[in-house]
């Protein structure tokens, strides 16, 4: 069988009887998805790189003690959020929306709109990228890590509560109250939006 | 609104059994608040979708392959025990950790992993070499010259294995004259505690790959 055929379970055995490359295969194959989790969990890219590298360390050391209970995947999602807990605690403070130069929200005042440009238009997929990050990272945790583990990371309800360590049904309605929440919030900023734009335009003609 | 919420939250994802999902099909035609509520569910999904990650370059040094499986055992203790600190001072999560990794280091049993930084409570010992876990940065001078410090004892020192499993009295100095000579730097300067710790993570792996290439090498 060709190496990158090998399952989890399998690279997981053959990595705790000593075959490093089965590691670094494991990292090679979720590296990406653990840095997304930190860095949406995080907002911020550095700690979420440094997090990767110890969430991988631990893992590494944690194999003889990893009994295969849980899938690897939802094991190593675990370690990355002990992780980012513990680096918010550290830090004491929520997760940092990051906000790149000339992504203001704000700074649609400056743009040339004219009445009849759609708020779909106006609003530019990186504009909504920021705006839903804001709103993700003003959840709070138990619910923003529902919505990550759900809507990037694909598990399935139950995976989320093996992961998290708790009732389907808390997954469940921490998924629907981060959601609701989040409409709430990506639809009034979308009104505000177009009032700005309304009042933008009035004050410019 | 019905008490859907459940049933709407599984068929939205599409986790419905195909009876439950026929009972919600159902419902929604005839139900417009529970239509109006998927749609603002599955409006608010393909907002999501809108959230870009920035690019990822691995930061992962592979381990290298064919090599037997290596130990703690074989870094010299003093070594792990001064980069857990370096890792601790820069992050600054306090004297506890500090502690907790200094008394565990001096534990042949308990190799130090050095990018454990979360702390252990409870432990004791070495109380008075917490201190040096305070401060917050150090310059990239102090850094390389410790750098060079651990490679030269990882790659040239040759002890017998006995004396490398614990700390020693004059590991003990060392490991004091070189958290004495980094509490001085720390104080110094707070600049660019990124990059510092971004260059001790590499000093750590750096050190674990030194540590297999150790043991593949005998």
């Amino acid at each position: 069988m060709a190496p990158t055929n090998r399952s989890d379970e399998e690279l997981v055995a053959r990595a705790t009887a000593g075959d490093l490359e089965s590691f670094n295969q494991l990292v090679r194959r979720w590296e990406r998805p653990i840095f997304a989790l930190a860095y949406r969990t995080l907002g911020r890219e550095e700690d979420a790189r440094d997090v990767v590298q110890d969430a991988f360390l631990r893992a590494y050391r944690g194999l003889p003690r990893f009994k295969g209970e849980a899938k690897f995947s939802s094991w190593l999602y675990r370690i990355t959020l002990n992780l980012c807990r513990d680096w918010i605690r550290r830090e004491r403070r929520a997760p940092i929306v990051p906000t790149p130069a000339g992504t203001d929200p704000n700074s649609f005042a400056d743009e040339q709109v004219s009445p009849t440009t759609s708020v779909e238009e106006l609003v530019g997929r990186h504009q909504l990228s920021e705006a839903v990050a804001q709103a993700m990272a003003e959840l709070p945790e138990d619910q923003r890590t529902a919505i990550l583990m759900k809507e990037y990371h694909g598990l399935t309800f139950q995976e989320i509560a093996d992961t998290l360590q708790c009732p389907l049904s808390t997954v469940k309605t921490r998924l629907y109250q981060g959601l609701s929440v989040l409409r709430r919030r990506l639809e009034r900023r979308q009104t505000e939006q177009a009032s700005l734009r309304r009042a933008t335009w009035e004050g410019t003609s | 609104m019905c008490d859907e919420r459940e049933p709407l939250l599984a068929y939205l994802y599409a986790e419905s059994d195909p009876e439950e999902r026929r009972r919600v099909e159902a419902h929604l035609a005839s139900c417009e608040a529970c239509r109006d509520e998927l749609a603002g569910l599955r409006s608010v999904r393909e907002d999501l979708l809108a959230w870009d990650l920035p690019d990822h370059e691995s930061v992962w040094k592979p381990f290298t392959p064919s090599r037997p499986v290596w130990s703690w055992r074989d870094v010299p203790a003093w070594t792990m025990a001064a980069a857990a600190v370096t890792v601790l001072a820069i992050g600054a999560t306090g004297s506890v950790a500090a502690n907790a990794l200094i008394a565990r280091s001096a534990d042949p049993a308990r190799p130090v992993p050095v990018l454990m930084t979360a702390g252990v409570p409870g432990a004791s010992g070495a109380a008075h070499t917490a201190k040096a876990a305070v401060a917050v940065a150090v310059t990239p001078a102090d850094l390389a010259a410790l750098e060079t410090r651990v490679l030269d004892e990882v790659n040239h020192r040759a002890q017998p294995a006995a004396e490398r499993t614990s700390l020693s009295s004059s590991d003990y100095d060392k490991l004091f004259t070189v958290m004495t000579e980094l509490n001085n730097a720390l104080a110094s300067s707070r600049d660019d505690v990124k990059t510092l710790r971004a260059r001790v993570n590499d000093l750590s792996v750096k050190v674990e790959q030194l540590a297999q290439t150790q043991q593949g090498g005998r």
